[in-house]
């Protein structure tokens, strides 16, 4: 058997530096996040080939958006180009918040219930946080190819007017960068409250994203809702990031109560709103975290 | 080990009386091996409530799921609602919603907690405690079944009082009869599909899980959740053919709203007949779809691999 190393024979970065064991928020953060993202997109897209994968990513909004549009010919026989513009652009962004927020709890009830490794998560010097986000990554790719092919649909198939060279960019940047970001506080959340929760929260996500989807006017003018509910919509971020993004990708505001505001009034509130979401999510999700920790739900499994 | 009692101690014998390995007395391993139809529908029915146990009692246990599971699907209800409304269609409308929004409770349950509910009890061991019990896996399928049903009919009632109370839905019921009747055939046949579903998934992965994920908007709007199966023109047709949800859904709107035969696409007596036909069929498929699925797991070695 080798002696032991003496520090001096310690190759710096290798497993017996002891410079390894000093945190690194930064380094640690990234490699989480990396490592979470990788991991996740395997889940992802390893259960089949290509074709199947790439069928499986757009039918799931391309029939949201598709019921939308038969309510319109319905009612109206498709004589409204502006109601059909209106649903497509808010159904198709809509498949990010459905994907961030699977993606979040997913990530916690997977780990925990089916694959049980997030116990080895915990322990690990990966902060939690990162690598749930980095974990759901994959299924905001996901959710990038319904939100075009959603778009590209109604172009060519439902007479929604979007062209690419009078798309104001950086407001669609601005939104959809303040909206992920709020998306992914709400999800944050949602993991921590699911850390407390059998395996039956799977359905919880979808839940909380249907309660979003009333309030923030996705698929109808926030001033059909009742007057409470009006000043629910105007507090949350969602509202604020598919207003920006209908701006930005038709050219025109939503009528009614929005259309008040311009477009730094609506960048401005969305990273207002997105900030204060995303500092509560935070604390939400570390005082579920810790209480997890305290009454060892972590490696718990509740298969029912 | 000291103590313990080697296995040539032991000697063969018949189990005491009270030993609780012994079900009934026999008079020869033949005997016991020998099941009457009593002891087998007995046996059976047990299976049924004891998976049925776990769900009512585990629901009750945690109930977060009402407000996610009953709350927030009127939420998601009133969102389709008020898209109505912005439209200014007319009432009845409204009424054809939530009814749709209701009975997506039974679809979720169908698809979720049946059709990929083997899929989980793979994954959590389950699976093979059942294969090597000598119950049926039907009778497993129906436990399921009937534990979220207990769910599904409170979020669907919820739905219905909750919605109808907020928006004002005035029914005028065409035929109470009918109505009951073809509401209980799309309960059968739904839940025949999904015992369908469930021996496929026997099969599957984690392809199960997305094929659940693709079974929900598009079959919302080919099953006409929110929008008269009418609208999807000669499409419906098929639609109504192979989808209790779609079938059934049309023929209930039409029996709930006096005056609305004419955004139906079949006349309910109709519907409730194709309702019956697929009720009978999925559910001898699902007999023998489980069977031969059974029979390629087992030569597959598929009924314990995990995490795939």
């Amino acid at each position: 058997m080798s002696p032991p190393a003496t520090a001096a024979q310690v190759v710096p970065g290798s497993i017996g530096d002891p410079a390894r064991a000093t945190p690194r928020p930064l380094a640690d953060t990234a490699r989480a996040l990396a490592t979470g993202a990788r991991l996740g997109w395997a889940i992802e897209s390893n259960w089949s080939d290509p074709l199947l994968f790439a069928i499986y990513s757009i039918v799931k909004p391309v029939g949201a958006a598709l019921i939308l549009v038969a309510i319109v010919w319905a009612i109206a026989g498709g004589g409204q180009p502006g109601a059909i513009a209106f649903l497509v652009v808010g159904s198709a962004a809509w498949a990010y918040v459905g994907g961030g927020l699977l993606g979040l709890v997913g990530a916690i009830l997977d780990d925990r219930e089916r694959y049980r490794m997030l116990k080895y998560i915990a322990v690990s010097q990966a902060p939690f946080p990162a690598f749930l986000v980095g974990r759901s990554a994959a299924q905001l790719v996901i959710a990038t190819a319904g939100f075009l092919v959603t778009l590209v649909m109604g172009v060519l198939f439902l007479g929604v007017r979007i062209d690419p060279f009078a798309v104001r960019w950086p407001l669609l940047v601005m939104s959809m960068a303040g909206g992920l970001v709020a998306i992914m506080a709400i999800g944050i959340a949602m993991a921590g409250f699911c850390l407390q929760l059998r395996q039956e929260a799977w359905s919880y996500p979808e839940a909380l994203a249907g309660a979003l989807y009333l309030v923030s006017g996705t698929i109808f003018p926030i001033d059909v809702l009742p007057g409470a509910l009006q000043g629910v919509a105007l507090a949350l971020p969602t509202t604020w990031w598919l207003e920006g993004t209908r701006r930005a990708l038709l050219g025109r505001p939503t009528a009614g109560r929005l259309a008040a505001c311009d477009d730094a009034t609506v960048v401005l509130a969305l990273c207002a709103t997105t900030a204060v979401l995303t500092l509560a999510g935070w604390a939400v999700f570390r005082f579920f975290e810790r209480r997890a920790r305290e009454r060892g739900l972590i490696d718990q499994t509740t298969g029912s | 080990m000291s103590g313990g009692r080697s296995a040539v101690e032991v000697a063969p014998g018949p189990e005491p009386a009270g030993s609780p390995y012994v079900g009934r007395r026999t008079a020869s391993p033949t005997a016991a091996a020998t099941w009457t139809a009593g002891r087998f529908v007995t046996v059976n029915l047990r299976t049924i409530l004891g998976r049925a146990y776990p769900r009512v009692v585990g629901s009750l246990r945690e109930p977060s799921w009402i407000v996610f599971e009953v709350g927030m699907p009127l939420l998601t209800t009133s969102a389709f609602v008020f898209v109505y409304r912005a439209l200014q269609a007319p009432s009845m409308y409204v009424g054809f919603v939530v009814i749709g929004g209701a009975m997506t409770a039974f679809w979720l349950n169908v698809i979720w907690m049946m059709a990929a509910q083997l899929y989980w009890e793979r994954g959590s061991g389950n699976l093979e405690l059942y294969f090597t019990a000598p119950i049926h896996m039907m009778s497993i399928l129906l436990g399921m079944a009937v534990g979220g049903l207990f769910a599904s009919a409170v979020r669907a009632a919820v739905v219905i009082v909750a919605a109808s109370l907020l928006f004002d839905v005035r029914y005028a019921i065409v035929d109470w009869a009918l109505l009951v009747t073809v509401f209980l055939l799309t309960l059968l046949s739904l839940y025949g599909l999904g015992m369908l579903l469930a021996s496929l998934f026997l099969l599957w992965g984690r392809e199960a899980w997305h094929l659940v994920q693709l079974l929900q908007e598009p079959v919302y709007f080919l099953g006409g959740l929110y929008t008269p199966l009418r609208v999807l023109g000669p499409l419906a047709g098929i639609v109504a053919g192979i989808l209790p949800l779609a079938a059934g859904l049309d023929a209930i709107r039409q029996l709930a709203f006096a005056g609305s035969g004419s955004l139906g696409f079949l006349p309910p007596g109709v519907e409730a007949a194709i309702l019956a036909l697929m009720a009978v069929a999925f559910l001898v498929l699902a007999r023998f779809a489980l069977a031969y699925i059974e029979r390629i797991a087992r030569r597959e070695g598929r009924l314990t691999v995990r995490w795939q």
